[in-house]
């Protein structure tokens, strides 16, 4: 086990270079640079444009580029001691504007004030903001786990326990409802579902706030808190709610599948021949195997529930990676769209080792496999 | 005698009859019925939209007018092209953000165009944009699923690893920065969402390919001397044709969804196409969402229902051409 899983973390390297190469390129491909995102038109006079380009280094060809890039981003290049204030000035002095422009308030680090955190990596810096983009990355990547971790978690649960029901029920009137609820969970777009519940729960009721992670009142956000807590969970339910609905139908259909399948099959006939009770046959010996290649779909389905998530973010006012996505893709900044491209995929890819890893480990079959 | 003809009417008969009954378990399944009919209906919205919008119909008749003096057959199909001067996209500040009433039964836009023309008009763009994005993404993933299934070795683990990469990506940020690339137009939405859209059908027509090639049937033909060209298009493809039909069904409705998400964040078509993302944008300002519900209600129940009825095709079609699903 321990030899795959070092195997699999070395594939992971080539990998993300790859995926650096292609984002790479598409981005720098995109018409339009920082430089036209940055400049009022009215001081966009002479060559001040292609001035600030050579002193970023945008007038070089792409592939030196993308080599600057990697050497910046590499863990093996940081030839300068963190605090070392020359290296510290070379490095920004890069980037224009560093000290003369605001950094706009919502990019501060405020979801997490542990010490640990942002970790010790560098990925270059932002374009727009002159600072680095770990900084700005790093407080962004907790809201964005903590939606998703919570909207599959539930979706999960609840979607297999709708599903497990639907399969002991199959052709009732309960049955029917269900599967054309989950039919409309996966047809109707996430954005819409949003719409609704905003018009809904916010403008109409007044149930839930409409943005953010907690009210503004509350400064030092301390989770052990409970009135803090609450308010946290009262902002997270509706974001969660809407970006679980379609993987939450999508568990529900196959759940429902997989426990009619291992229904019909003949270990659990046996078993009921045997006259073992029907909570033993279908909790210990149907559903648990029902249950197996739900760690895979779960996998599978994760670039697609961020990729949701890029829009719920946008529209609840989230303030993860995919808030900042959206403006740097507008910005053109480059340094941050590389950034949440990277971090992304290593996000996918350890999940996808998770769940190999999971999977060995609740299915021996597999483990045997992989000795032979 | 008697049983060497009744053998070759059974033959003869064979492969229709195993297409009408893929016709007759799809009619078995109501929901999928449904879904055909709503489909159809909306085909026909589209292909008739400027017909359909009666604020366009006065302005279409002096199109019809101008065609018919022109002549020819083409003046039939002519206010079909000429469609775009009416109410859909021509701008009218006078009559800009009414609420809807009886001529404008949706109200206007801030630009004064008839919503309602424009979610009719609007099922041109996402359905279009849904068809040829899959087929787009059908045609590149039966290609690399059949390549590397059939070809192994190296270009099989090569393919494949590409594969993942591109599903390891997320999809709408891949679409956001690809679509900030190439510029705002239909054409260029649906080829993106078709190019990246082929992963899971390689995927699950490399796993048939492979079974597909362990019969004995492949092995009869490569026996016989079969080119591995001859053996993957003629004798394996054929086997792999059900599965990729109910996979480009699904995603019919996964690109109309990618379209509707990307616009919707205006990364999409240009605003001055009508697409029914393009006219959720609007509810993105708190007033439209509170107070204007009709602006991004109707193009939202729109993209529902048309998904909606393509999943019901997608699973009757998938029932009715798996025969081990049984259908009661």
């Amino acid at each position: 086990m321990t030899k795959y899983i070092i195997r699999r973390t070395l594939i992971a390297i080539p990998m993300l270079l790859a995926i650096s190469i292609m984002t790479f390129t598409f981005i720098n491909l995109a018409p339009g640079d920082p430089v036209d995102a940055m400049i009022d038109p009215e001081f966009f006079v002479g060559g001040a444009g292609d001035k600030l380009r050579a002193r970023m280094g945008l007038d070089k060809p792409i592939h030196e580029r993308y080599l600057l890039w990697l050497i910046e981003v590499s863990p093996f290049s940081s030839s300068c001691e963190k605090g070392d204030p020359t290296c510290e000035t070379l490095r920004l002095d890069r980037i224009p504007g560093t000290n003369s422009w605001p950094i706009p308030t919502d990019i501060i680090p405020t979801a997490v004030n542990l010490k640990i955190w942002p970790p010790d990596v560098n990925l270059g810096y932002s374009y727009q903001f002159g600072v680095s983009v770990m900084s700005m990355i790093g407080s962004r990547i907790i809201p964005t786990l903590e939606l998703t971790i919570v909207a599959l978690l539930a979706a999960t649960v609840i979607g297999t326990a709708l599903g497990v029901l639907q399969a002991l029920r199959q052709y009732s009137a309960l049955d029917y409802t269900f599967s054309v609820g989950a039919l409309f969970g996966i047809s109707i777009p996430a954005f819409f579902f949003a719409l609704i519940a905003l018009y809904i729960f916010v403008a109409i009721l007044g149930w839930f706030p409409s943005y953010g992670m907690r009210d503004y009142t509350i400064t030092e956000f301390d989770i052990f808190n409970p009135s803090h807590l609450l308010n946290h969970v009262h902002h997270l339910t509706l974001p969660v709610a809407v970006v679980m609905i379609e993987s939450l139908a999508g568990n529900m259909r196959y759940m429902r599948t997989a426990m009619l399948d291992v229904m019909r099959s003949d270990f659990v006939r046996t078993a009921q021949s045997k006259g073992l009770s029907s909570w033993l046959v279908f909790g210990r010996h149907a559903f648990r195997n029902a249950l197996l290649p739900l760690v895979t779909i779960t996998t599978l389905r994760l670039p697609g529930l961020i990729g949701g998530i890029i829009i719920i973010e946008h529209m609840f006012a989230w303030p993860g990676m995919g808030q900042l996505g959206i403006r740097a893709i507008s910005d053109r900044d480059y340094t941050i769209i590389m950034g949440l491209a990277m971090i992304t995929a290593a996000l996918v890819l350890f999940s996808n080792l998770l769940a190999d890893v999971l999977y060995a480990f609740v299915d021996p079959r597999v483990r045997v496999e992989e000795q032979g | 005698m008697a049983t060497a003809e009744a053998l070759a009417v059974v033959i003869e008969e064979a492969p229709r009859r195993t297409r009408m009954s893929v016709w007759w378990r799809f009619r078995r399944h109501k929901l999928a019925l449904f879904g055909f009919v709503v489909l159809g209906i909306l085909a026909l919205v589209a292909i008739f939209a400027p017909l359909l919008d009666r604020n366009s119909v006065d302005c279409l008749a002096g199109i019809v007018r101008e065609a018919r003096e022109g002549g020819g057959i083409l003046s039939l199909l002519h206010p079909v092209i000429e469609s775009r001067n009416c109410a859909a996209y021509g701008t009218n500040l006078g009559i800009a953000d009414e609420d809807p009433s009886l001529s404008n039964i949706l109200g206007t836009d801030k630009a004064g165009r008839d919503v309602w023309s424009r979610i009719v008009f609007g099922a041109r763009i996402s359905l279009s944009v849904g068809i040829v994005a899959a087929l787009i993404s059908s045609a590149i993933g039966t290609l690399i699923g059949i390549v590397s299934g059939y070809a192994g070795r190296w270009l099989d683990s090569l393919l494949m690893r590409f594969t993942e990469l591109v599903m390891t990506l997320p999809t709408l940020f891949l679409l956001l920065i690809v679509s900030s690339l190439v510029g705002r137009s239909v054409v260029h939405l649906m080829v993106i969402i078709g190019l990246l859209g082929w992963t899971g059908k390689a995927r699950l027509v490399r796993g048939q390919v492979l079974s597909l090639k362990a019969m004995d049937y492949v092995t009869a033909a490569r026996a016989l001397g079969a080119s591995a060209k001859r053996i993957s298009f003629i004798h394996i493809f054929p086997g792999t044709v059900p599965y990729v039909v109910v996979s480009a069904t699904l995603t019919v409705g996964g690109a109309i969804l990618a379209e509707a998400g990307l616009s919707f964040l205006g990364y999409g078509v240009s605003f001055e196409t009508p697409t029914w993302g393009n006219l959720m944008n609007s509810a993105q300002s708190l007033h439209i969402l509170q107070n204007e519900p009709w602006l991004w209600l109707p193009p939202g129940f729109a993209i529902g229902m048309t998904v909606l009825s393509v999943n019901f095709v997608g699973d009757g079609l998938r029932d009715a051409l798996d025969p081990r699903t049984k259908i009661d």
